[in-house]
C-alpha cells in the first residue's frame, strides 16, 4: 500500500494481549469510538457526513458516524454559550499555546467522551470510552488522561505528516489524500496503543531520564558538541541509552511524542536482530533507518529514503505553530542511540515528506532532502569510535550501579520543567526488560483500581496545578496510603501498600521522609 | 508540643481568641444577603458573571419552565431546545446524558420525565444531587403524580409555568441555598439550633403534648424552625420525615412573604414521604413583627385539609405554654435570635490552629458547623473554606473507601476523617502538623460528644 520508507512501517506489532496482572491496558479494549472531523466540510445540508475524516471502528454505519460527530460539534457550540468574557480570552490563549487544546467532555451513563479542537478550531478529534469495558479491564476512567491520550494521538500524526490544515491548504481536493493518510496512520496507531492502569502517567506524559554521574554526562555533552561542530547541518539531536533519555536539543513540545515513538516503536523492532547477532560486531554502530549500503553514492530513494518528522522550530515563543520537516537519522551502538535531525530544505515540508514516503519517481535526487550517503558515511565514521567509547563507559556505570533493593512501595516522580518522569507503575517496553534485566522492580502488588482512581481524583481536586508546593495524605479503607508531595513544582506520588508500619498519619509521614531520603534525595529536595 | 502559629502577632490574636470571636460574630446562614451589593448595573453584571449556578428547567418537549439568569427570552428558548435535543439524542442511543464540561464550566443534566433539569456551574461537585433536590422542590408544589399527568391531559405544548406561578422564588431560594451550603450533603441533612438540653426537652414535650391532646387524626408532625435550622421536631408514633423533605419545608418557611404574624395554610407534597399526596402545613411565626421579634417558625403538618382550626388551636396552646415559662422563653428567644454556635475555643488548648470544622453524623443525618472565626471571616474566606469542604465531601462520596485525607496547602490545611459513624471536615492553619491536627480532632470529638444534646437533636419525641 505505502512505501516501506514510511516511518509507520516500524509501528511494530510486538504487543500481544497484556496479561491481566500487567499495568497497561490495550486502548482498543476500552474504546467505543475515535474520530477526526472537519466541521466546515459538513456545512451543506445533506452532506453532513463529509465532515467525518476518520472514524474508528471502521464498520460503523455512516449515519451513526455523522450523528456522533454532529453531536460533538453541537456540544462544542453549546458550551460556548456559557463562557464568560474573561474565559473567552483565556480560551483564545489556549489555542495559541499549541499544547493546551480546547476541550469538551461528555459523560453519559455508559460512556465518557472527550473532544479536542485543534488548529484554530478547524478540526475536532473525539474519543469515547465505554464505562462497562473499562470496568472489566480494571482501567480507571480519568478524564484528563483521556484528554492527553487524544492530544498525543494528534501530535503523533502531526509529527509524521505535518499539520492537518497543511492538507487542506494546497489543493481543495486534497481531502481524499488526507483521509487516506489519517486512515493509514490511525488504523495502525489505535490498535497498538496501550494505556496505563495508572492514568496519571498518561496524563503527565513525561520521559524517563537515565541517572548518571557528572563526569560521564560531560562525556556525552562533549561528544554531542563535537558532533555538531563537525556536522553543523545537524540542527536537533537526541541521545538515548537503552530506553532512557540522556540528552536532548529540541523543543520540549516534541520530546514526549518523539521519545515515545523511539522507545515504544522504533527501538523495540531493532532489538531482536541485535540479540541474534550478539557477539558478532557487537560494538559496531549502525543506522536504524535508511540505507544499509553506505559505500556507493546512489541517491536515497524508496526503501532507503530517510523518514521525515515535523518538529517545532527552536524559537518557540515567536513562531508558535511553525512546524518544519526534518530528516531523521537514528544511529545506534552498544545500547546508545543518537537521533540526528537535518532540516529538510527545498520543498514545502509536507510535499517532501510525501515524496519520501511514497516511493516516488522523482527525477532529481537532491529534492529528496539533503542527507546523502556521503553524509551518513561521514557521520558513521565519526560516531563509530566516539560513540562506542562513550556507550561502553555508560554501560559500565549503569552495570555497576547497585539498584537499591526492590522497593516496598510504588511511586511516580515528575518534574514538569525537564519532563523527567520515573515510576514503578510505568510500562517497561520489552527493550529494557531484555537489556537491563533487573531494573528497579517493585515487590509490592499493583495497587487496586480503586486506589489508582483515588490517586487521580485526589490529584485533580487537591493538588493545584498552579501552586508549586503542596502535600497530601490519603488513606483508603483497604489501608493503602497515598502520599502526594509537590516541591518546587516537582511531583512525587507514593502509593504505600497496607502494612503495620503505616497505621497512623504520623507513621506515614515519617515513612515518607525515609523514602524521600533514601530514594529521591538527589532529585527531590525537601 | 506547641502548635506552630503563623507569625508572632497572630499568636497574640490566638490568645485573645474569645474576645475577637464575639466582635466577629457571623451567622453561618446567609441566604438573605446573597443579593446584597447589587447597587449598580456593573455590579449586577459582575454578579451574573459569578453566578455559581445557572439553572434551566424545561419540559421534555423543549419548553422552558424556569431559568435563574437574565438571558433574553429568545436565547432561553434556543438553549432549551438544544438541551432537549442533547438529552433525546442520548436517549435514542439507549443511553442517558449526565454531564458536559469545558475549560471550567460543568454542566449537569437530569431527565425526570416529563421534566429536564440542567445546571451550569463552575463547581463540579454533586450537581446531580442538586438537580434531584430541584426536582423534589417542584414535586413539593405539584406532587409527582400531578406532574406526570398534566402533560397527558393538557398536551405536549402545555406551559407548566401556569401551574407553578408564584413559586419561582422557592426554586430560586433553593438554588441560593446551595451556595451557602458548605457541603452538598447539607441538602440531605439538617442542623439543629444549639439549645440548652432542658430547654429543648421542654419545647419538644410541650409541642408533643399539645398535639397529642388535640387528638387530630392525621396530624403527623410538629417542627420548630429558625434560621434554617431545627429547634425541635415531634412526630406521631413512628412516622419519620426525611431530611430532604425537611429542607423543602425549611425553604418554604424561609420565604419572606410568608413571614407575617398571620397564619398560613399551605398544601405541600413531601416527595420522600409520599410523592403522590399532599400535606397541609399550618405555618405561623408566633413572635414575628411583635416587640419580641423572635424569628422562630412553628410548622404543624397534617394530611387532612380540614384541620386548619384544630391546628390553630394547638398552636395557641403551644405558644401560651412556652410564653408562660418565662425562664425558658428568655433562653429560647436568645438561642433563636443569636444562635450560640459551637466555638472552636471550647476545645481548649491548641485550638487556635483549627480554623473551621463541619461534623456530619451519619445515622441522624445532622450536621454541626463551627462558628466562623479568624481568619475565615469575610465572605470570600468563608467561601474558600466551604469549597474545600465541598470538594472533600464530594471526593468521599465518589470514593466510599476514603478514610483519611490530609492536605497541606500554602494557605491552609485540610483534614478529613470518615468513619461509619461520622464524617468530619476540618480546616487548619497552614503550619499544623498531622500529629497535632489529629490530637485536636480527638479533643474536638470528645467535646462534641459531651455537648451532644446541645448541638444535636438526639431523640425525636413522639405523641
Amino acid at each position: 500500500m505505502e512505501s516501506i520508507a514510511n516511518p509507520l512501517y516500524f509501528f511494530s506489532n510486538l504487543s500481544l494481549n497484556p496479561p491481566s496482572c500487567s499495568n497497561v491496558v490495550r486502548f482498543i479494549d476500552v474504546l467505543e469510538f475515535f474520530f477526526v472531523a472537519h466541521p466546515m466540510s459538513g456545512r451543506k445540508e445533506g452532506e453532513e457526513h463529509r465532515r467525518v475524516l476518520y472514524f474508528h471502528p471502521k464498520g460503523e454505519q455512516f449515519e451513526r458516524q455523522t450523528e456522533i460527530t454532529g453531536f460533538a460539534e453541537a456540544v462544542v457550540n453549546f458550551t460556548e454559550n456559557f463562557l464568560s468574557t474573561s474565559r473567552r480570552e483565556t480560551s483564545v490563549k489556549l489555542n495559541e499555546n499549541d499544547d493546551g487544546f480546547d476541550f469538551r467532555t461528555v459523560s453519559t451513563q455508559r460512556t465518557e467522551h472527550v473532544y479536542i479542537r485543534t488548529e484554530d478550531d478547524q478540526f475536532i478529534l473525539g474519543v469515547s470510552i465505554s464505562k462497562q469495558l473499562s470496568l472489566v479491564s480494571d482501567y480507571p476512567l480519568f478524564q484528563p488522561a483521556i484528554r492527553s491520550i487524544l492530544s498525543d494521538a494528534y501530535k503523533m500524526f502531526r509529527m509524521f505528516f505535518g499539520s492537518f490544515s497543511s492538507f487542506l491548504r494546497t489543493i481543495p481536493d486534497d481531502i481524499p489524500k488526507f483521509k487516506e493518510r489519517l486512515d493509514f496512520f490511525y488504523s495502525k496507531y489505535i490498535p497498538l496503543l496501550k494505556v496505563h492502569k495508572m492514568p496519571l502517567l498518561d496524563h503527565l506524559g513525561g520521559v524517563e531520564f537515565l541517572r548518571m554521574s557528572g563526569p560521564l554526562y560531560l562525556n556525552v555533552v562533549s561528544l554531542i558538541t563535537e558532533l555538531r561542530e563537525e556536522f553543523p547541518i545537524i540542527e536537533k539531536i537526541l541521545f538515548l541509552y537503552q530506553d532512557k533519555l540522556l540528552y536532548y536539543q529540541l523543543s520540549k513540545r516534541d520530546l514526549p511524542s518523539l521519545f515515545r515513538y523511539l522507545t515504544h516503536n522504533l527501538l523495540p523492532t531493532t532489538l531482536a536482530p541485535e540479540l541474534e547477532h550478539s557477539g558478532r560486531n557487537a560494538s559496531k554502530g549502525r543506522y536504524l533507518r535508511g540505507p544499509t549500503d553506505l559505500t556507493t553514492d546512489a541517491p536515497l530513494l524508496g526503501d532507503e529514503a530517510l523518514s521525515v518528522v515535523h518538529l517545532h522550530s527552536e524559537q518557540e515563543s515567536e513562531d508558535q505553530m511553525e512546524l518544519i520537516g526534518y530528516q531523521m537519522m537514528v544511529y545506534r551502538c552498544l545500547n546508545a542511540t543518537v537521533c540526528m535531525f537535518v532540516r529538510n530544505t527545498g520543498e514545502a515540508s509536507r510535499r517532501s515528506s510525501e515524496s519520501s514516503q511514497s516511493s516516488s519517481t522523482r527525477s532529481s535526487p537532491p529534492q529528496n532532502g539533503v542527507v546523502s550517503r556521503r553524509l551518513l558515511r561521514n557521520i558513521d565514521h565519526f560516531l563509530e569510535t566516539e560513540l562506542a567509547l562513550v556507550a561502553s563507559k555508560i554501560g559500565d556505570e549503569v552495570g555497576d550501579e547497585k539498584f537499591p533493593d526492590a522497593t516496598d512501595f510504588h511511586y511516580i516522580y515528575f518534574n514538569p520543567s525537564s519532563l523527567s518522569m520515573t515510576s514503578s507503575l510505568s510500562t517497561s517496553p520489552s527493550l529494557s526488560v531484555a537489556a537491563s534485566g533487573s531494573g528497579s522492580t517493585s515487590k509490592v502488588p499493583l495497587p487496586p483500581v480503586d486506589v489508582n482512581r483515588l490517586v487521580c481524583d485526589t490529584m485533580s481536586n487537591f493538588v493545584s496545578e498552579t501552586e508549586e508546593f503542596g502535600e497530601c495524605f490519603v488513606k483508603s479503607s483497604s489501608d493503602w496510603w497515598i502520599v502526594i508531595k509537590k516541591v518546587n513544582s516537582r511531583l512525587l506520588v507514593l502509593i504505600l501498600p497496607p502494612s503495620s508500619y503505616t497505621s497512623s498519619l504520623a507513621d506515614v509521614q515519617s515513612k515518607t521522609a525515609t523514602i524521600v531520603k533514601s530514594h529521591f534525595e538527589a532529585i527531590f529536595f525537601s | 508540643m506547641d502548635v506552630e502559629v503563623p507569625g508572632g502577632s497572630e499568636a497574640v490574636g490566638g490568645g485573645t481568641d474569645t474576645g475577637s470571636e464575639s466582635s466577629f460574630k457571623v451567622s453561618q446562614v446567609e441566604i438573605e444577603d446573597v443579593e446584597e451589593n447589587l447597587k449598580n448595573a456593573e455590579a449586577i453584571f459582575e454578579h451574573l458573571e459569578q453566578l455559581p449556578f445557572q439553572v434551566f428547567i424545561l419540559s421534555e418537549f423543549g419548553k422552558p419552565i424556569f431559568v435563574n439568569n437574565d438571558r433574553n427570552e429568545g436565547e432561553v428558548v434556543s438553549l432549551a431546545a438544544l438541551i432537549c435535543a442533547f438529552v433525546s439524542r442520548c436517549q435514542s442511543w439507549g443511553d442517558s446524558l449526565m454531564t458536559m464540561t469545558s475549560q471550567d464550566n460543568h454542566i449537569q443534566f437530569l431527565h425526570k420525565s416529563p421534566l429536564i433539569f440542567c445546571v451550569v456551574s463552575k463547581y463540579p461537585e454533586q450537581l446531580d444531587q442538586q438537580l434531584e433536590v430541584l426536582f423534589e422542590q417542584i414535586c413539593s408544589i405539584l406532587s409527582k403524580s400531578q406532574l406526570e399527568s398534566v402533560y397527558k391531559k393538557k398536551g405536549d405544548n402545555y406551559d407548566l409555568r401556569k401551574l407553578l406561578r408564584g413559586t419561582d422564588r422557592l426554586i430560586d431560594s433553593s438554588i441560593s441555598s446551595w451556595r451557602a451550603s458548605p457541603i452538598n450533603l447539607v441538602d440531605s441533612s439538617i442542623s439543629a439550633i444549639p439549645m440548652n438540653p432542658s430547654d429543648r426537652e421542654f419545647l419538644s414535650t410541650t409541642m408533643a403534648t399539645s398535639l397529642g391532646a388535640a387528638k387530630l387524626d392525621g396530624a403527623l408532625f410538629g417542627i420548630m424552625i429558625a434560621k434554617r435550622q431545627i429547634a425541635a421536631i415531634v412526630r406521631f408514633k413512628k412516622y419519620i420525615i426525611h431530611p430532604r423533605d425537611l429542607n423543602i419545608l425549611i425553604n418554604l418557611v424561609s420565604d419572606t412573604t410568608l413571614q407575617t404574624d398571620s397564619q398560613n395554610w399551605v398544601p405541600i407534597c413531601l416527595p420522600r414521604f409520599n410523592d403522590t399526596g399532599f400535606f397541609y402545613a399550618y405555618i405561623s411565626y408566633p413572635w414575628c413583627n411583635k416587640e419580641q421579634d423572635v424569628p422562630a417558625c412553628l410548622v404543624l403538618l397534617s394530611v387532612k385539609r380540614d384541620h386548619f382550626d384544630g391546628l390553630k388551636e394547638v398552636r395557641q396552646q403551644i405558644v401560651s405554654k412556652l410564653e408562660n415559662n418565662s425562664k425558658f422563653f428568655v433562653n429560647f428567644s436568645q438561642a433563636v435570635k443569636a444562635p450560640n454556635l459551637y466555638q472552636i475555643s471550647q476545645i481548649g488548648s491548641n485550638s487556635e490552629s483549627l480554623w473551621s470544622f463541619l461534623y456530619l453524623n451519619h445515622s441522624s443525618r445532622q450536621v454541626c458547623m463551627s462558628a466562623s472565626k479568624i481568619p475565615l471571616i469575610t465572605r470570600p474566606e468563608r467561601w474558600t473554606a466551604r469549597c474545600e469542604m465541598r470538594r472533600s465531601s464530594s471526593l468521599s462520596t465518589q470514593h466510599p473507601h476514603l478514610r483519611t485525607l490530609f492536605v497541606r496547602g500554602t494557605k491552609h490545611c485540610l483534614f478529613v476523617w470518615v468513619t461509619d459513624l461520622f464524617s468530619l471536615y476540618c480546616i487548619f492553619g497552614p503550619f499544623v502538623t498531622a500529629t497535632i491536627a489529629f490530637q485536636i480532632v480527638e479533643k474536638l470529638l470528645k467535646s462534641l460528644k459531651s455537648h451532644e444534646q446541645r448541638y444535636f437533636i438526639i431523640n425525636t419525641t413522639s405523641f
